[in-house]
């Protein structure tokens, strides 16, 4: 049987790598798995499999484990379940208001209002969700908000240098030679008949 | 409804949330690296960084009581630390969502503008 923390564990780094895939090139045509791999990830999200049973393997792991029981597995799911519905009503909610505001095209009425409609709606499943206003009513949880903040910061700062050092250690380019008589006069030609249109 | 104890474990101190901060981005950039490999992108250094950043921790967080370490106790570690970070990545959601709701606030009363480009130049 599939230990639910470990579903969980592997299906956010299948949410991960979806979104990665999604955003990311050279390989532009990788984006075409990131909407299934987004869904399986999302499902096993959802669907976890039930606690273990008291004659399976894992039980007694479960023992020990302070988060691996019925209460900690119904919790888990109703953060999940809320917060999914919250973050993509939020997703669509933006989506709909720049489509129908005048950046791109023509006023949308319609649009917008429904856009806003759905927006109010996310706002009220946060609202609905105990967590938040317990969270900001206690002086640690915002602490420890503000030391997660600084661990994020500080971690861009580490691979910001990693990566310029990496960066550092490619080998460089020789220098390029100037361009030679013809060369330039096709260079001047090429531009000199786009600039005419083609002529 | 129940509440999700986010701070269940003991992992409640200062210290303790930067390092969920580090863990998190380390585990997600080490997942974008491998899932978006490249060779042209020199991905060796950054990756070995990451996993590193994400593995000693979490194995010396196994090894604090009996001095040994299992696959199964680091998959538990990784989870507890994935579930704290995304749970601390949602609470700031509100917030986040309220700076949204403001640019989508501006959005809404903007007038369409005769010229655009012109409009871009100036701004």
């Amino acid at each position: 049987m599939v230990f639910w923390v470990n579903q969980a564990l592997l299906s956010f780094t299948l949410l991960i790598a979806a979104f990665s895939m999604w955003r990311m090139g050279p390989a532009f045509k990788r984006s075409r798995f990131a909407g299934p791999v987004a869904l399986i990830g999302i499902s096993g999200l959802i669907f976890l499999p039930e606690q273990p049973l008291y004659f399976e393997n894992d039980y007694h792991r479960c023992e020990l484990v302070s988060f691996c029981n019925d209460d900690g597995r119904e919790s888990y799911l109703n953060v999940v379940k809320w917060s999914i519905i919250s973050i993509f009503s939020s997703i669509l909610a933006c989506f709909t208001i720049i489509k129908g505001s005048s950046i791109y095209s023509k006023r949308n009425p319609i649009l917008l209002a429904s856009g806003w409609i759905v927006l109010v709606f996310s706002w009220w499943t946060i609202s609905q969700s105990p967590w938040f206003l317990e969270a900001y009513t206690r002086i640690d949880v915002i602490f420890w908000m503000v030391a997660f903040l600084l661990g994020v910061l500080a971690s861009l700062y580490l691979f910001f240098n990693i990566i310029r050092f990496t960066e550092k250690l490619t080998p460089k380019d020789p220098p390029i030679t100037p361009l030679d008589e013809k060369e330039r006069r096709l260079v001047t030609e090429m531009i000199r008949r786009n600039l005419r249109g083609g002529v | 409804m129940t509440t999700f104890d986010l701070l269940s474990d003991g992992i409640s101190s200062f210290g303790a949330m930067i390092f969920v901060g580090l863990f998190l981005i380390s585990f997600c950039f080490s997942v974008h690296l491998i899932v978006t490999w490249n060779p042209y992108h020199r991905p060796v250094i950054p990756l070995v960084c990451s996993i590193l950043i994400c593995i000693i921790p979490a194995t010396l967080l196994t090894m604090e009581q009996d001095s040994s370490t299992s696959i199964e106790e680091m998959l538990e570690v990784f989870f507890l630390l994935t579930s704290l970070g995304a749970g601390m990545v949602l609470l700031w959601l509100p917030i986040i969502l309220l700076f949204v709701t403001i640019m989508m606030f501006s959005l809404t009363k903007r007038k369409p503008s005769p010229d655009p480009l012109i409009e871009m130049i100036e701004n």
